[in-house]
């Protein structure tokens, strides 16, 4: 089988030129018939220095992030408590999905901005450990490694409520529907589209990335939209690493057994058949790919383990891990990979809680949040132990197609729209809020009748900046990875040091 | 009686219909070497065509059944399928749970996919069963739920009804669906209350039956195209027909129920009570209106009935099915004629779902020859249990319990799929997943795709490994926990040539191209000195992952 010598830049070019010349495929690379625009709107080799990565962390089903940040000061928490149908109570107010205000005091934080106070997810009543509910991110936080942006949307442009009611077409397109919004937030615009806004980035910062036969895109989580670019396609692992083929020769460390040698001659003849179904050339592909990136990667894993102990039975921590050891191995610049830029992709489910979004068990809010939270600040310790300053290399920031309804449906509540998000890092300029924290009454100018509020600030906001933060500073450039960014105040944030 | 007459002369008139287009597909073609022009009769010219059309309409071909479809031609043989009776699950995880129970352990799940995979590889109403698999993957509902998790024999009678339900009117279906536990458990209309001071009707079984079980998004044309209005595409609802029914799925709770909060947990149909019914007067689809003061049971009715009656139901309903069965990227003409069998089965009747299977699977683009874009990537489960078919692998023993063990508790950590287990309603992949690339650039659809990348092609292949390399008839210490293939049909072959066209009926009817035909040869061939055993395991691994074999065309 072949494998991947550690290329340079040049010979990445080089080779791409062949291969659009000679019009043929690469396993590596899927989309070379789109390669050239994506090099036109490059940034120029040996703009990085440094090593940077986003980490994208999925939060599906719609996280119902009012109950991830809810106001704390006594006046606006009686808002946030009448929206959300009383304070919940299993016997007497089992439809209550609010959180006590007594019970906020120990996850309680400050807005550095405004001077207002705020609280995280305390966890589950009675809990008395101190890695409970979010008070892991809440010490992040006061250290200034966490920001959060609190009302945030797909939308197409600022939208009023008059507007929203008058002009359908205003609207971001199928709102409320789970796999429609997800798409838009990992879009990045508003049309569609096969690209996400984290692969069109890719594609802009990737050239100084040294082994160009692993894609700077990386998923632990399947396929998705987000890490798609022209030139750029997800490579996508498990969070167990890389496996051997069973069966057949991988390396001189895995031979496959006898005849080992004479199936995988078979199969690599197999692998590179051409076929008139694009299907099956795809599959083949794939298939061909994985072969090709084995050894670099089990070889590489292998090499780099970390001893930070990430919380046991938490899939999202199985997953940072994964991430927090392929950065490891990629940032070194005397390694196999030698990254530049990177951006990673992981998913934690089960948040569309229609039913028992107050429930205190495994499928809780209370818990997946607490596992959020304890998963990232895992994640934290242990880029810290990879090096001095790999915490400041390294931004995480969450996504959720939507928030939720304010009000109650009995006992869960339903798909909205505006929602908190969160961005953590050491170059994050955190221990704040950024955007306004809506009014939290129900019907008011800004949301509907069950409390879906309108978001203040665009996906494509929050995207631009920490697309400028990964490299892609140029104004013109942004405007095409976002195509609405024109239509908002600022294409930066804020929250991101320089 | 009558009905599976008129269906048959039906079946005739669209052979009749069909044979201009498919000439103009004939002249198209080329580098067609392993199939003969689809005669215009219902007779199966070969055991590679016996063998192409069991890939798609049952768990994978076996010799026997290739000599049986060929002696029944394609309508018999989906006649006596679409009057098999069921093969029921639940009965037998009574059973097993009652041996269990007096043993001191309880059922799980483990027991439930056990029971999957066997009623895959063994059960004898194979088009059902796909059917059922199909219809489960449109009308999900998922035992990773927590609702669902502790629940498996209410889990095993949804999957039941789907394969009591798989060939009856589609309104049927969908009302069983409604009433069903385990889907109000999974999209909570379960105990779904009446709005009240400080709470409204749950939103979540309205807005996932429009958007998933019956109509989509967007208007469509009858050929799944979307209707356009200036240009645009038109939303087939919005969010106040979500909250109208939102009201209409109030008060449903377990049969035996006489307020919200009571009832015996159980896999029987729900009940609905009245007092928690909202029975004000709810707007719906279209503007159309569903009156106030009606019963729990009148309002379900109306409103099953106005969803089951847009124009959307039939190519939506359609496209999926041949998604399923056939290929990923049916003509725009092919969705037609399947949704036309949808609207009318020939006696008048829309919403026939066995008229519908059949059109699918008689149609000139399943039966005629394989062009670029036809066909799709196997269900990956469904490369499995094909393996198992080809092989007439040996059923495990059965254990003091009643259980009958596959193998496989965890099929979503390598395969992607788990039957009635996925992550959300979308199921394991969507209908419209364009994998980026050469794929989506061609405007294809490639839903298996969404769950093949770089981990699951070595993690597939190395499953489809262990259940044939280490799992065969005579091997040394066999497992006791799954299937056992019988190597016999190749071993029992002398040359490298004979056993590769055998490999080839069994496991590719006879598709497999000259290129790799010689690869395999080449490789029995430069296998020296290996034992014909070795070599029958080599090559039916090799086969098994390679690309052409994940492939159905």
């Amino acid at each position: 089988m072949t494998t991947i010598s550690k290329n340079t830049r040049r010979d990445f070019l080089r080779n791409l030129g062949g291969t659009l010349c000679a019009g043929g495929a690469s396993a590596f690379l899927p989309q070379l018939n789109l390669i050239g625009s994506a090099l036109a709107a490059s940034s120029s080799p040996g703009a990085f220095t440094d090593y940077r990565a986003l980490v994208c962390i999925y939060l599906a089903g719609g996280n119902d992030s009012w109950n991830m940040l809810m106001p704390q000061d006594a006046t606006r928490h009686a808002v946030y408590a009448a929206a959300r149908s009383g304070v919940y109570n299993a016997t007497t107010n089992a439809a209550g999905l609010a959180i006590d205000l007594p019970q906020l005091t120990a996850s309680q934080i400050t807005d550095s901005a405004t001077g207002k106070f705020y609280a995280l997810n305390p966890g589950n009543p009675g809990d008395t450990d101190v890695h409970r509910g979010m008070l892991d991110l809440r010490t992040l936080y006061n250290a200034g490694h966490v920001a959060f942006l609190p009302n945030i949307g797909t939308l197409i442009r600022p939208i009023t409520k008059t507007e929203y009611n008058s002009t359908p077409a205003l609207r971001p397109p199928q709102l409320y529907s789970h796999n429609d919004q997800e798409n838009l937030w990992q879009l990045g615009q508003t049309t569609e589209s096969g690209q996400g806004w984290g692969g069109k980035v890719a594609d802009r910062v990737r050239l100084d990335n040294v082994n160009q036969g692993l894609s700077p895109c990386i998923s632990i989580a399947g396929s998705n939209r987000f890490q798609v670019g022209a030139s750029t396609f997800p490579y996508q692992m498990s969070s167990g690493g890389v496996s051997a083929l069973q069966g057949v020769y991988n390396n001189a460390g895995s031979t496959g057994g006898t005849y080992g040698a004479q199936r995988a001659a078979a199969l690599d003849q197999l692998l590179g058949d051409s076929s008139s179904s694009l299907l099956q050339s795809e599959y083949a592909s794939v298939f061909k790919r994985s072969r090709d990136l084995y050894d670099l990667l089990s070889t590489a894993l292998a090499a780099n383990t970390l001893t930070t102990v990430f919380p046991a039975n938490n899939s999202l921590a199985d997953q940072l891990k994964m991430v927090a050891r392929m950065i490891k191995l990629s940032r070194n610049s005397a390694g196999t990979v030698a990254h530049k830029r990177q951006i990673f992709y992981v998913r934690f489910g089960g948040f569309d809680l229609h039913d028992g979004l107050m429930s205190t068990g495994n499928g809780g809010q209370a818990i997946l949040l607490q596992r959020v939270s304890q998963a990232m600040s895992a994640f934290y310790t242990a880029l810290g132990e990879i090096g001095a300053g790999v915490q400041n290399e390294v931004t995480s920031f969450t996504m959720s197609e939507f928030a939720r309804t304010l009000a109650s449906n009995g006992n869960g509540s339903d798909h909205a729209w505006g929602s908190v998000q969160m961005v953590m890092g050491g170059a994050v300029n955190g221990g704040r809020l950024y955007g306004t924290f809506p009014d939290q009454t129900l019907n008011n100018a800004i949301s509907f009748s069950r409390g879906q509020t309108i978001p203040s600030t665009s996906v494509d906001q929050m995207g631009a900046t920490l697309a400028r933060w990964m490299g892609v500073t140029d104004s013109v450039q942004l405007n095409t990875i976002f195509p609405n960014l024109t239509n908002f105040a600022t294409n930066n944030l804020g929250f991101m040091q320089p | 009686m009558n009905r599976l007459l008129s269906m048959r002369a039906l079946a005739l008139c669209l052979t009749c219909a069909v044979v201009p287009s498919l000439q103009a597909r004939i002249y198209d073609t080329i580098n067609r070497s392993n199939f003969d022009p689809l005669p215009a009769t219902d007779v199966v010219a070969s055991d590679a065509d016996a063998a192409r059309f069991l890939t798609q309409a049952t768990f994978g071909p076996t010799r026997a059944e290739i000599t049986r479809l060929r002696s029944l031609g394609y309508s018999l043989w989906i006649d006596q399928q679409l009057s098999a009776p069921p093969t029921l699950a639940r009965p037998f995880m009574d059973a097993v749970n009652t041996a269990l129970v007096a043993g001191g352990q309880t059922i799980g799940h483990n027991q439930r996919l056990d029971r999957w995979f066997y009623t895959a590889a063994y059960a004898p109403d194979q088009l059902r069963q796909r059917m059922a698999f199909a219809l489960s993957q449109i009308f999900v509902i998922s035992d990773q739920n927590g609702t669902l998790s502790g629940e498996p024999i209410q889990v095993t009678e949804y999957w039941d009804m789907l394969a009591r339900d798989a060939f009856i009117n589609y309104r049927t279906l969908l009302g069983d669906v409604t009433y069903n536990p385990s889907m109000g458990k999974y999209l909570s209309h379960f105990r779904n209350r009446k709005a009240a001071t400080g709470r409204e009707p749950d939103e979540n079984y309205a807005r996932e039956v429009m958007q998933l079980f019956s109509i989509g998004l967007i208007e469509r044309n009858l050929n799944f195209s979307p209707l356009l209005n200036a240009g645009q595409p038109i939303a087939t609802y919005d969010q106040n027909v979500i909250t109208n029914y939102a009201k209409l799925f109030t008060g449903f709770n377990y049969s035996d129920a006489t307020t919200i909060f009571n009832g015996t947990n159980t896999y029987l149909a729900m009940t609905c009570i009245a007092t928690e019914h909202d029975v004000t007067l709810k707007t719906v689809l279209d503007g159309m209106t569903i009156a106030a003061g009606q019963t729990c049971a009148q309002d379900v009715s109306d409103g099953l009935n106005i969803i089951t009656a847009h124009p959307n139901v039939a190519p939506f309903i359609s496209r999926q099915l041949i998604q399923r069965f056939v290929g990923s990227n049916p003509s725009a003409n092919y969705i037609q004629r399947v949704a036309q069998k949808f609207q009318n089965n020939g006696s008048g009747e829309r919403g026939d779902l066995g008229a519908v299977i059949k059109a699918i699977l008689t149609d000139s683009e399943a039966r005629g020859a394989p062009t670029a874009t036809s066909g799709k990537l196997r269900e990956p489960l469904l490369r499995l249990t094909a393996m198992w078919r080809a092989f007439d692998a040996q059923v495990p023993p059965t254990s003091a319990f009643g259980e009958i063990k596959m193998g496989l508790t965890n099929p979503t950590g390598t395969y992607g799929q788990r039957p009635l287990g996925a992550a959300t309603v979308f199921n394991f992949y969507e209908p419209d997943y364009q994998q980026p690339g050469p794929i989506e650039n061609a405007q294809l659809y490639s839903p298996e795709m969404q769950i093949i990348n770089e981990s699951t092609t070595f993690a597939i292949a190395n499953n489809l490994y262990n259940y044939s390399w280490n799992s065969y008839i005579g091997m040394t210490t066999p497992p006791t926990d799954r299937p056992l293939l019988d190597l016999t049909s190749l071993t029992s072959l002398a040359t490298p040539t004979a056993m590769v066209d055998e490999a080839n009926l069994r496991m590719m009817y006879g598709s497999m191209s000259s290129n790799m035909r010689t690869t395999m040869i080449n490789m029995l061939t430069f296998m020296t000195g290996a034992s014909t055993v070795e070599k029958a395991r080599s090559l039916i691994y090799i086969v098994a992952i390679s690309p052409e074999a994940a492939m159905q065309r």
